[in-house]
């Protein structure tokens, strides 16, 4: 994987695949505020149905805020244990990870369902267009993290190797990167309400 | 090359269709970013002409009301992100990587990803004029005229969708021009030696990380309005039409000096060599590219002065708008002082670079008239604008490309465009342009509104509007010479050696066209210019540089430390995934049977992807 490495004379020596996905990342932090922008600017703005106060409830939220907080630590020791030579450990971590980001949408999922039953959609004011837009994007986002973990824990196994770790390392960026956008949603969405 | 002491590596077929469509190589990847980028400036330059030929006389009706509207917004959006951001996105692809010295991008195959998104984005937006017709609100969508109340047919629907496309190819390229130029450079080349154009194309992948998000939520939330029910930008439910344009012009004002930062790159890469002298104040210029990046994030609203933000505000943004012309000017003082005292060489590379400056002057200096709110609200939505913006990307960035193609495509193609043709389009290009939009500043002041197809005879504007559609016509004429030029002098032009221009950069090191590895040899940086270093200075590595490739490279010892050198492996995954989002986006305006296709077509392509190794070779051999 010689491209990987700078070339030998460069005063930034960082992993190449690492660098990406911090940049991706940097450029996703634009596309959440774009989205939490537009969700603040309106979602006080109802005219006709349930508002932020009256639809949102924070059992759900609160229980999910720890799920994923909780799988960012299951992800950390994915990383440690592979830096440590532990393959089978890591590969154990990773999909403990991945199991709680399904915990997440399944919670997720019956509280859509929830709402929906309550007669909150996303047509019926702004409130709910701006709020299954949001949280919906982060949904799909934690979705492909999950898909991303699974890929790496079962798909590319055999490549994981202490010297291989960055594998590990990117998923993981990605992975707090989402769990810290819902921080931020949880803030601006639920707390705020 | 045969006395290289390093093995020189397999290199893969070169030939037929099929290695252009697995290709990773940077430098054919950079041929079909211009090349399609060639291939829509015809369209738009034919849509161009189009309205032209409608407004030139008052109450024609050879274009009218709505085929109108949808020329109009396809020659914008054409010419924004069909043309000049994939023109400078393929010279970057082609020649940042050797002005740097490396072998390729960091990702070559998320390179190629790049360039076929960029190729199927665009066809899937033409595609709207034979699938119920094309988008027709403007390059700018203003909500509410774009809901679903107002705009009914799938002609937004493929304008969402395609920007879209294009977005991910444009942060996807983004992302790989940010890591080349960051960890891939040559020994020795320190950040503060590097060429101006890669310093440019490094701002502008920033610029592009951070506005293109904004544009591509609010274009997920006006699909989800027109599909979905939603009321983001739907004023009878609470929603708010300016929250479209305070997200598009987040994005649509950075995107102005992502088409300009890398033209004013090429354009202090040409001025210098053609002037035989350093750039003068380069680390100014250097700087200056990155506080225009800065401060273009911050003028957003000038382009909203007109919708009744609070004064305050529209202060603010006067201010910053007006700020952004002293890093501007920094600029302008620098190309001037360089060119003055030089031995200057009147090809016509150089040509189409001064008249950058020139014509970039003017267009700046109307744009300070619009950073001005009262001016502004006088001359707003007038052809005053039209004449303002196209100064700026047509006087500025697409000069500056050309400028770019005549410097670098004896690089590329191991010819010479033809001097006298060259000339010829030169002038053609020069007096067109002018004739063409300078009439406009004219028009803007007598009120001529933009965006209407006609207007009654009597207002006063009959005259300019001919004189402008009589430039237009000599412009496309220009282009025509341009294209004849390009197509003679691939097969009869004059051989170009290496280092045909006495270059200043590592580009012209390596022979032309450049091998796959581009160097035998990785140089060693040690001072801004580094191919004068081998030519002139009493550096005690410089050499003169020889006309054989082999003959430039150093003395054993003195260059970088070889590895064996890896290409890496050709790929058609890269396009099947393109292939498999265009396909699904297609599914979601036309046939919902597509959607599916295109879903199994992106899984294949990244399963598939991500278990092909970069580099077979040194994968079986560790």
């Amino acid at each position: 994987m010689a491209s990987h490495h700078p070339a030998a004379g460069a005063e930034i020596t960082v992993d190449s695949r690492k660098l990406g996905v911090w940049v991706f990342l940097a450029s996703e932090v634009i596309f959440f505020a774009s989205l939490i922008v537009s969700y603040l600017v309106l979602h006080n703005r109802v005219t006709s149905g349930p508002t932020a106060h009256e639809a949102l409830t924070l059992t759900i939220p609160t229980i999910n805020t720890m799920i994923l907080l909780t799988s960012s630590v299951a992800m950390v020791l994915a990383l440690a244990h592979l830096r440590d030579g532990n393959r089978r450990a890591s590969i154990a971590w990773l999909l403990t990870t991945a199991w709680l980001g399904i915990c997440f949408l399944i919670l997720k999922a019956v509280e859509y369902s929830q709402h929906l039953h309550e007669g909150l959609t996303p047509s019926v004011n702004v409130f709910g267009s701006a709020y299954y837009t949001v949280t919906g994007f982060h949904a799909a986002h934690v979705a492909v993290g999950v898909i991303w973990i699974l890929s790496v824990a079962l798909g590319l196994r055999r490549r994981l190797s202490p010297q291989n770790d960055v594998l590990v390392e990117t998923v993981g960026l990605y992975w707090h990167f989402v769990d810290l956008v819902w921080v931020a949603i949880f803030m601006v969405v639920y707390l705020l309400r | 090359m045969a006395s290289s002491a390093v093995a020189l590596p397999r290199v893969y077929e070169e030939r037929g269709l099929l290695s252009w469509l697995t290709t990773v190589d940077h430098k054919r990847i950079g041929i079909l970013y211009i090349l399609g980028a060639g291939f829509f400036a015809l369209i738009g330059g034919l849509e161009a002409l189009l309205i032209r030929t409608q407004l030139a006389v008052p109450n024609n009706r050879v274009l009218v009301g709505e085929a109108y509207n949808q020329v109009l917004t396809m020659h914008g959006t054409t010419m924004v992100f069909l043309v000049v951001m994939p023109v400078l996105t393929g010279l970057g692809n082609y020649i940042v990587p050797l002005m740097i010295g490396a072998r390729d991008m960091a990702y070559p195959r998320l390179n190629a990803f790049g360039v076929w998104m960029f190729l199927l984005g665009g066809l899937f937006l033409n595609l709207s004029f034979l699938l119920g017709g094309a988008p027709d609100a403007g390059w700018f969508g203003y909500a509410p005229l774009t809901a679903k109340t107002f705009s009914k047919g799938t002609g937004i629907d493929f304008w969402i969708l395609g920007l879209q496309l294009l977005g991910i190819s444009s942060i996807t390229s983004s992302i790989n021009f940010v890591s080349t130029i960051l960890l891939l450079r040559a020994p020795g080349l320190t950040l503060n030696r590097l060429p101006l154009f890669a310093w440019t194309t490094l701002v502008t992948a920033f610029l592009i990380l951070f506005a293109m998000p904004s544009i591509s939520a609010a274009l997920f939330l006006l699909f989800l309005d027109r599909h979905l029910g939603t009321h983001f930008f739907n004023p009878a439910a609470g929603g708010d039409p300016l929250l479209w344009q305070h997200l598009f012009w987040f994005f649509g004002h950075p995107e102005v000096y992502i088409m300009i930062l890398p033209a004013m790159g090429i354009v202090s890469e040409v001025l210098p060599v053609f002037s035989r002298k350093p750039l003068f104040g380069y680390t100014a210029v250097a700087y200056s590219s990155v506080a225009i990046g800065f401060i273009g994030f911050t003028v957003w609203a000038h382009h909203m002065f007109a919708v009744g933000l609070p004064d305050v505000v529209n202060a603010f943004f006067s201010a910053a708008s007006m700020l952004v012309a002293v890093p501007t000017a920094i600029k302008v003082f620098n190309w001037i002082a360089t060119i003055w005292g030089g031995a200057v060489r009147y090809r016509t590379p150089f040509l189409f670079a001064a008249a950058f400056v020139a014509l970039f002057v003017i267009g700046g200096l109307s744009g300070l008239f619009l950073a001005a709110v009262p001016v502004d609200w006088q001359v707003t939505d007038t052809y005053f604008v039209v004449a303002h913006f196209h100064y700026t990307l047509f006087g500025g960035s697409m000069f500056a490309i050309v400028a770019g193609i005549y410097y670098w495509f004896p690089k590329i193609t191991g010819r010479f465009l033809d001097e006298r043709l060259g000339r010829l389009h030169f002038a053609l290009q020069f007096i067109g342009f002018n004739l063409t939009f300078f009439p406009m500043h004219f028009l803007g002041l007598a009120g001529m509104p933009r965006r209407i197809y006609t207007y009654a005879p009597g207002l006063g504007w009959e005259g300019l509007n001919l004189l402008a559609t009589v430039g237009a016509f000599i412009l496309a004429l220009g282009f025509v010479v341009f294209f004849v030029n390009i197509a003679r002098s691939l097969i009869a032009g004059e051989r170009a050696p290496d280092d045909p221009w006495d270059g200043h950069t590592l580009e012209w090191l390596t022979s032309s066209p450049p091998p796959p590895y581009n160097f035998a040899h990785i140089p060693v940086v040690h001072s801004r210019r580094p191919a004068w270093d081998r030519k002139y200075t009493g550096n005690p590595h410089a050499r003169p540089v020889a006309e054989i490739a082999g003959e430039n490279d150093r003395q054993e010892g003195e260059d970088a430390p070889e590895e064996p050198i890896h290409l890496p492996a050709p790929s058609i995954w890269p396009l099947v995934i393109a292939a498999g989002l265009t396909v699904f986006a297609l599914g979601l305006v036309t046939h919902w049977l597509f959607i599916p296709i295109g879903i199994l077509l992106f899984a294949l392509g990244v399963a598939r992807w991500v278990t092909q190794p970069l580099f077979p070779e040194a994968a079986s051999h560790p």
